[in-house]
């Protein structure tokens, strides 16, 4: 312990330096009181120091930023579902069965049946009356639909994983695997894979092609592929990377175009509501052909588009990473339309926005949206690029120009 | 003495933990949590990276709990962890992550009403106190912390910031001196103006 005659010399960074001081401010004590009380209750030069020294140690912790006992209680939550329940995960997938025989998959059941049947008497499967009922945006989280089995609720950016003997397995986004309980098929079933705004799911093929689904969008698959072709039917938007095959095409349907391929990879944009559907090809080379027109044949970095209201098709030359990137979880823009950028916000985050696209025809946008953030985060940065505000509402997002 | 309890205690409950303990992991979880997020946004603001970084580095330490080394200082060993990891996170998407900008500090706290009359002269000293903080690089504002509300030991913080014992001096010096400014000359006039 020093000499009170040492303390009486300092200025405050040297009260601040002082152990026994840090302790007795932090942790009062006996032994330390009778040091520094009689000090701090002098009036002098020696107690305003002090008096600061402790002002400064107390009110430090006031500028962080604090944790709630609830979220920390959420974040273990988090945490040990991705450790010590990570066994229980496994039990809650092998519930499977019991989620068909539930009440809630009586409609799953009307779907799957008509599909199975459609399948089975003429190899023509008409998945857009299958794809319209179950539409995404009508469900919260990503789901997996298969005939015979029912439906199984996904987690964020899962992967559906399907083997060559028909099994079927989840991998989640950190990695656990998990194989479902009586999922082995006759190969004759088809799949739905539903993803609403805001989710991602991917599916890995057993001839090895990956898809990533985009938000708002679902892929109609065979369980198996038939011997003739690889062929699945897809409403949204969707990132193939197809395994070569040069024996076994691959065929990708909306419904409108035809996509053919021959081992590539590519994005397919086809939403409902949109006028224009299109395909972007990253490598290899794909033949388009739309409501029977003659197939075009499209070449990497080109982009082949079927306008509905004009009834055209156009090719052109396009930098693929603006059509891919949401894969990587950002959207890139070349001075992209405000409106364009608008719709594309809406399918991945599920919410309507309202504005007057008159107001905003000369507005362009240009650069990187990081799509880990919220919604708001994503305004907020568009909103300081451009001269626009928002407003969330409920239900939507209204967007007003700026004069 | 306490110290080294501590030490002891710390060994102990990070045996456990890695030879499978549950127990032993919820208690470091709910030990550190806190601390770890109020560490992790002097590096970065966006509170929801630090909360799924913390999350993360727990998930990573039970998976690899068999290989893990021993530590006597759990609370340093989170922190390096958070610290290497968040780094990470900058470096690899610069354009997307918001280091820690002055303005942030004002803005999330706001300013408090003042209710009492005598308090006035403290919340006034509280936030030329907050507008101090503002100033500090970020260094300085991880040495502040680490030092006066962690109560690390300077050998820890000098670990940390990967300074010499006695740099971790000089930047503690440095920064309270700048804070006392903030603070101290106002004050001072304020009782010149009473007296």
């Amino acid at each position: 312990m020093k000499e009170n005659l040492i303390y009486r010399t300092f200025y405050v960074e040297q009260w601040l330096d002082d152990a026994y001081f840090l302790q007795w401010v932090k942790h009062p004590g006996q032994e330390l009181d009778a040091v520094f009380i009689p000090m701090l209750n002098e009036r002098s030069e020696v107690s305003i120091k002090m008096r600061t020294a402790i002002d400064l140690l107390r009110n430090m912790d006031q500028t962080d930023h604090q944790l709630s006992d609830k979220e920390v209680a959420e974040m273990w939550e988090n945490v040990s579902n991705r450790t010590l329940n990570s066994k229980k995960l496994l039990n809650h997938y092998s519930v499977w069965k019991k989620v068909f025989l539930s009440g809630a998959a009586v409609l799953l059941l009307a779907i799957v049946g008509t599909l199975f049947i459609v399948w089975k008497n003429s190899q023509q499967v008409d998945y857009f009356t299958l794809a319209k009922q179950m539409m995404p945006n009508t469900i919260k989280d990503a789901r997996l639909i298969i005939p015979g089995k029912g439906s199984m609720t996904l987690s964020n950016r899962m992967e559906v994983v399907l083997g060559r003997d028909g099994k079927i397995s989840l991998r989640s986004a950190q990695g656990e695997m998990v194989s479902l309980e009586n999922s082995v098929s006759s190969g004759k079933e088809m799949g739905m894979l539903v993803v609403p705004a805001g989710k991602r799911a991917s599916l890995l093929l057993a001839d090895g092609t990956k898809i990533e689904v985009r938000p708002s969008s679902q892929v109609i698959f065979p369980v198996k592929f038939g011997e003739k072709k690889r062929e699945l039917f897809i409403q949204g938007e969707a990132f193939f990377e197809v395994s070569k095959n040069k024996h076994w095409p691959f065929v990708v349907k909306t419904d409108r175009i035809n996509v053919e391929v021959l081992g590539t990879s590519f994005n397919v944009e086809a939403y409902s509501g949109n006028k224009e559907q299109s395909v972007v090809l990253v490598n290899g080379s794909v033949k388009v052909n739309t409501d029977g027109r003659n197939a075009i044949r499209i070449h990497p970095n080109q982009k082949y588009a079927f306008n509905e209201d004009h009834q055209i098709e156009t090719v052109e030359d396009v930098d693929v990473n603006l059509y891919t990137s949401w894969k990587e979880g950002y959207f890139l823009f070349n001075s992209e339309k405000l409106n364009v950028v608008l719709e594309k916000l809406s399918s991945y985050y599920g919410i309507q926005f309202h504005y007057q696209e008159a107001s905003m025809d000369n507005i362009r946008l240009s650069g990187k949206l990081d799509l880990n953030n919220s919604l708001e985060v994503a305004l907020k940065v568009i909103s300081t690029t451009t001269p626009i505000e928002y407003q969330l509402e409920k239900s939507y997002v209204k967007i007003n120009v700026r004069h | 003495m306490l110290e080294l309890n501590a030490k002891e205690q710390d060994i102990k409950l990070w045996a456990a933990f890695t030879s499978g303990s549950e127990k032993a992991f919820s208690t470091i979880f709910n030990d550190q949590a806190k601390a770890l997020f109020r560490y992790g946004t002097k590096f970065v603001t966006d509170e929801e990276l630090v909360k799924d970084c913390i999350q993360d580095i727990f998930v990573k330490l039970y998976r690899n709990r068999q290989n893990l080394s021993q530590t006597d200082n759990i609370r340093l060993y989170l922190f390096r962890a958070l610290k290497n990891r968040l780094l990470d996170e900058i470096y690899s998407c610069k354009e997307t992550i918001s280091l820690s900008s002055p303005t942030d500090f004002l803005e999330q706290k706001g300013v408090e009403e003042v209710e009492e009359e005598e308090s006035w002269n403290h919340t006034l000293r509280i936030r030329r106190l907050k507008k101090g903080i503002e100033t500090l690089t970020p260094r300085q504002r991880e040495a502040i912390y680490l030092r006066y509300t962690m109560e690390m030991p300077l050998d820890d913080i000098s670990e940390l910031l990967q300074m010499n014992y006695q740099s971790v001096k000089n930047l503690l010096h440095r920064s309270i001196e700048k804070l006392r400014k903030e603070v101290v000359i106002p004050f001072l006039i304020i009782i010149a103006l009473i007296y």
